[in-house]
């Protein structure tokens, strides 16, 4: 035992229960020894001081330490220009800043990009390590090894072996059954079949199965739904009918499509126009019952179902689309039917169906999700048209329209909307909040100042929903110029480079992993395994 | 009225997203701008119908004063940094205050003038001849204070003694409770150092597995304070630095300006690195320079209450060209800048050693200064991961192959992450608990080796 580790343990129990052993510290002491106080207690505080001073000044160097690889070499410019944005930056905006990086090659400076992944959720690392550039991926295997629970990225399961799939928890199975459809599809419907028909799973994990197929739609899993709608379980059995229903499956839709035809026929009436006699069953027969599910409902939604899973093409005879839709039908039925139309028309994107649909029916009727199908000068001046209708009435239904049409807007669009941005305000039905959501995250921010110019016209209950907006937007607009101002400096530092040297700058494109080789004195350095391609 | 240069107005802002909406305020949105007696003013576009009249008041160097009547809680306003860039790019012109501009200039000088006053008649009254009597007074406050002070210490000494002789261990089951009484009753002594060094001790006590040999150290070191206070006369005479350094320890107070009046250090002292951290219900901020021609590391601190904008004057990047003040101690850092220092530019690569450097500077403070508790200094070495007695952590290894460990917490991951596994200039703050990085340098160029720069050989 040294003299200080005899202190402390001494120091610890309380000199009244240990006696110093004074006689083996003087050496250590040395003459120094002669300060000591008189009494036990002032004798070890004294003597602690004495080593404490040595203790803390003598400290040598550690050394044998082994430095690890070091970061791989960089390619891509930095741009220190983001770096202040991101302290505060709101997550909902990561995702533009990041891609923004990427669309111009840039990567965040180092010094940032601790910051950075402080902002990043799991669920954006990986996209936010690769704008770390060559030192992102090298950073977080240090910081997996220092805190795994904190910085692993989700284990993405290896299809290799299907051992999560016999003996993982349900979650586990599911993930190992969609990524085994995408990387050996033949052994993944075996997988399936052998899951939907196994007696020892459970119900629930059955529908997941079915739910998980009509995700990525495959022609091989009809026979497997097919089986699947004379399932035990009625929970099975509906996520089949809708997974079906849903999908472009060959031989339930033949059967629909009989099925309906038989509902809907085409008839000339006495005046010779051809009309559409609709008139679906007063009962369903059993194989009808089978193909609907056991959540098919009324006689309208049986209607609508089955129009909806029966293909566009069943209704060539009617003419084209914009003359199917244009043809008398049965009132009673006749909004069930284009319900249906519109929904197939999602299914199988068909803009001809949608802009017919649109065009004719009572527009603001169909479900806003239709517009999504059409080309976007159409979706504007649908938007357009109906944004004329704005009279209080159908303002919910226009705001729906205009948050389902696809980003962004064309600038005539944007100025009419923001034009009628007061009075759907105005109109507390109208959600007009969700309006100012799509347009703050999804249209051009310089549009803020747009915005600001509304503000005299608005009340002070729809001022809070405005400048949240403009804060977004212009926080989005500062990431813009940031990286815009990053682009620019790197743009013309690579001019003067070139003029300096007279020596062509690769074109980044074309390499983007080239080492800029003026920039790095290290450039003998093995490119790292774990950095991006 | 000399303008600041744009980084020093960016350093007031309370966060980064007040500077770019300051930016862009400078830019546009106002309907007016003007100056004139040491202050700013302007009419402030906002989102309402009449504008934000906007004003700042730089008559007190160093800690300007806003007020804005736009509704933003931040302090500075963007408005208010608006104004101050747009006045850094000398796009301000002489003219008349409006009036809500000029009411609130004049109410807050008559407050500054009223201070002003007494600090005038003060130095009035210390430049009189001695008057006898005054001296004698102030005299028999020293003395009284000395008086108050001894006794508080030799009772802390008494209670030194009290908890070596029944056990340390006892004081881990309520250490805040077990330190407090002797904290205040020092307070109440006047040797508000000794209370404040009392007061960090029970977060020790509850720190990790190691704390009966740290908290041992700190306590033969306040011994060793109790026994050359009793000798200060004595070393007042042999070594009035280390005098200085004891009253100082003790928390004797130092006056500002006693400490302006003694001798600058010239030179260009590149401003590296800055922290802020809470202390006992202040917010404190450490600024770390170095001096670009000596090498020599200084410190300033401010100190704000809680929500109080600290001294932004020194701003991280930039050079200060004059005078720094080295309160008197065994070994000067805490200093004082001049107030005829001016803005030097943007500085360079600092001086950086060895950790065999590194670790003799520490010793030398030390030998100079047992009770020292803060030595900067900067390494050129690479962050490496270790293990070491079970514990993983970082340490800062130098191209000798020696090694320094690191405290965990800062920002020591943006630190591996700017050195980016190679050798860096990484700023290094030596604490009794070990070694904490402050800050890497991105200036800091390979080519740079430290032989031809180290500092302290």
């Amino acid at each position: 035992m040294s003299a200080w580790d005899d202190l402390v343990a001494c120091a610890v129990q309380g000199t009244a229960r240990r006696v110093p052993d004074v006689a083996r510290w003087l050496p250590e002491l040395g003459e120094d020894a002669a300060v000591l106080g008189g009494e036990p207690p002032e004798r070890l505080l004294d003597a602690a001081a004495l080593l404490t001073a040595r203790r803390r000044a003598g400290r040598l160097p550690v050394i044998g330490l082994v430095p690890a690889e070091p970061a791989p070499a960089e390619s891509r410019p930095t741009a220190p220009e983001v770096s202040d944005l991101l302290e505060l930056l709101d997550s909902a905006l990561l995702p533009e800043l990041l891609d923004g990086l990427q669309e111009r090659g840039l990567i965040v400076a180092p010094e940032a990009i601790t910051t950075l992944l402080a902002v990043t959720s799991t669920n954006l690392l990986a996209p936010a390590l690769a704008a770390c550039g060559a030192r992102g991926p090298w950073l977080h295997a240090q910081l997996c090894e220092a805190d795994p629970e904190r910085w692993a990225t989700p284990t993405r399961v290896s299809t290799g072996d299907d051992e999560p799939w016999r003996l993982g928890d349900p979650a586990t199975r599911l993930q190992w059954l969609a990524e085994a459809r995408r990387a050996i599809p033949d052994q993944a419907v075996d997988a399936a079949a052998a899951a939907l028909s196994g007696r020892h799973e459970s119900a629930d994990f059955r529908s997941k199965v079915v739910t998980l197929l009509a995700d990525d739609p495959r022609p091989e899993d009809e026979p497997l739904l097919q089986a699947a709608l004379d399932d035990r379980a009625k929970v099975v059995r509906t996520a089949a009918a809708q997974a079906l229903q849903r999908g472009r499956y060959a031989a339930y839709a033949g059967r629909m499509g009989a099925r309906v035809r038989d509902w809907v026929r085409l008839h000339a009436d006495s005046e010779g126009r051809r009309v559409l006699v609709v008139e679906p069953p007063v009962e369903l027969d059993d194989a009808a019952r089978r193909d609907l599910g056991p959540s098919a409902g009324s006689r309208s939604e049986w209607l609508t179902t089955a129009v909806a899973a029966t293909p566009l093409r069943v209704w060539a005879d009617l003419g084209t689309a914009q003359e199917a839709c244009e043809l008398l039908a049965t009132p009673e039925w006749e909004e069930a039917l284009r319900e249906g139309w519109a929904r197939r028309a999602l299914t199988e994107d068909d803009a001809g169906w949608a802009r017919a649909l649109l065009g004719t029916s009572p527009a603001i009727s169909t479900p806003a999700r239709l517009t999504r199908v059409l080309p976007m000068t159409l979706q504007a001046a649908v938007a357009k048209s109906l944004l004329m209708q704005l009279s209080g009435v159908g303002a919910s239904q226009a705001v729906d329209w205009l948050v389902a049409t696809a980003a962004p807007w064309p600038p005539d669009l944007l100025d009419e909307v923001l034009a009628a941005l007061p009075s759907i305000l105005r109109d507390r039905s109208a959600r007009g909040s969700q309006l100012l959501h799509r347009i703050a995250y999804a249209e051009h921010p310089g549009a803020y100042r747009e915005l600001e110019r509304l503000a005299p016209e608005l009340g002070p209950a729809q001022i809070a929903p405005v400048s949240r907006a403009i804060t977004t937007m212009r926080a989005r607009l500062e990431i813009r110029q940031a990286l815009d101002a990053s682009a620019a400096r790197v743009a013309a530092e690579r001019a003067d480079q070139h003029h300096r040297t007279g020596v062509p700058d690769p074109d980044p494109l074309d390499q983007p992993d080239q080492p800029d080789q003026a920039d790095q004195p290290d450039r003998s350095d093995q490119p790292d395994p774990r950095s991006p391609a | 009225m000399e303008p600041w240069t744009a980084d020093q107005v960016e350093a007031l802002a309370p966060d980064a997203a007040s500077v770019t909406a300051g930016r862009k305020v400078a830019g546009a949105g106002w309907a007016a701008t003007g100056q004139g007696d040491d202050a700013l003013w302007g009419l402030a576009r906002g989102s309402g119908a009449s504008p934000y009249v906007t004003c700042v008041d730089l008559h007190e160097a160093g800690a300007p004063a806003y007020r804005c009547s736009c509704p933003s809680r931040k302090f500075p306003c963007k408005h208010a940094l608006g104004l101050l860039l747009r006045w850094a790019r000398g796009e301000v012109e002489p003219g008349e205050p409006p009036d809500d501009a000029q009411d609130w200039l004049t109410s807050r000088r008559g407050r500054g003038e009223r201070i002003v006053e007494r600090v005038q008649a003060a130095a009035v009254r210390a430049a009189k001849p001695p008057d006898e009597r005054a001296v004698a007074a102030a005299a028999k406050r020293a003395a009284q204070r000395r008086d108050h002070v001894t006794s508080g210490l030799a009772e802390l000494d008494r209670w030194l003694a009290d908890q070596v002789r029944s056990g340390v261990a006892g004081l881990r089951s309520d250490p805040y409770a077990a330190f407090e009484p002797m904290a205040a009753r020092l307070t109440d002594a006047q040797a508000p150092g000794v209370a404040a060094w009392l007061r960090g001790l029970p977060g020790l006590v509850v720190g990790g597995p190691d704390w009966p040999e740290r908290l041992l150290e700190e306590l033969a070191l306040l011994r060793l304070l109790v026994r050359a206070h009793v000798r200060l006369d004595e070393i007042e005479a042999a070594e009035p630095a280390l005098a200085a350094s004891i009253r100082t320890h003790v928390g004797y107070p130092v006056s500002k300006e006693s400490v302006l009046a003694l001798p600058g250090v010239r030179d260009r002292w590149a401003v590296q690195g800055r922290r802020d951290s809470a202390v006992a219900q202040l917010s404190q901020r450490t600024v770390w320079l170095q001096g670009e021609q000596t090498g020599r590391m200084a410190t300033v601190l401010a100190f704000a209450p809680p929500g109080q904008q600290l001294d932004a004057s020194l701003v991280p990047g930039r050079v200060v060209a004059g005078d720094l003040h080295f309160y008197p101690a065994a070994r000067p850092l805490r200093a004082l800048v001049s107030s005829d220092a001016l803005d030097g530019g943007r500085h360079g690569p600092p001086h950086a050693g060895f950790v065999g450097d590194a670790l003799a500077a520490v010793a030398d403070a030390l030998a100079a200064d047992p009770w020292t508790r803060s030595v900067p200094a900067w390494v050129v070495g690479t962050p490496v991961r270790h293990t070491s007695g079970g514990r993983d952590g970082w340490a800062v290894r130098d191209e000798l192959g020696d090694a320094l460990l690191l405290r965990p917490g800062g920002d020591l991951w943006g630190l591996v992450a700017t050195a980016g596994g190679r050798p860096a200039a990484l700023l290094l703050e030596w604490r009794p608990g070990g070694w904490a990085p402050v800050t890497a340098a991105t200036t800091w160029q390979e080519t740079a080796s430290p032989a031809t720069t180290g500092a302290g050989r």
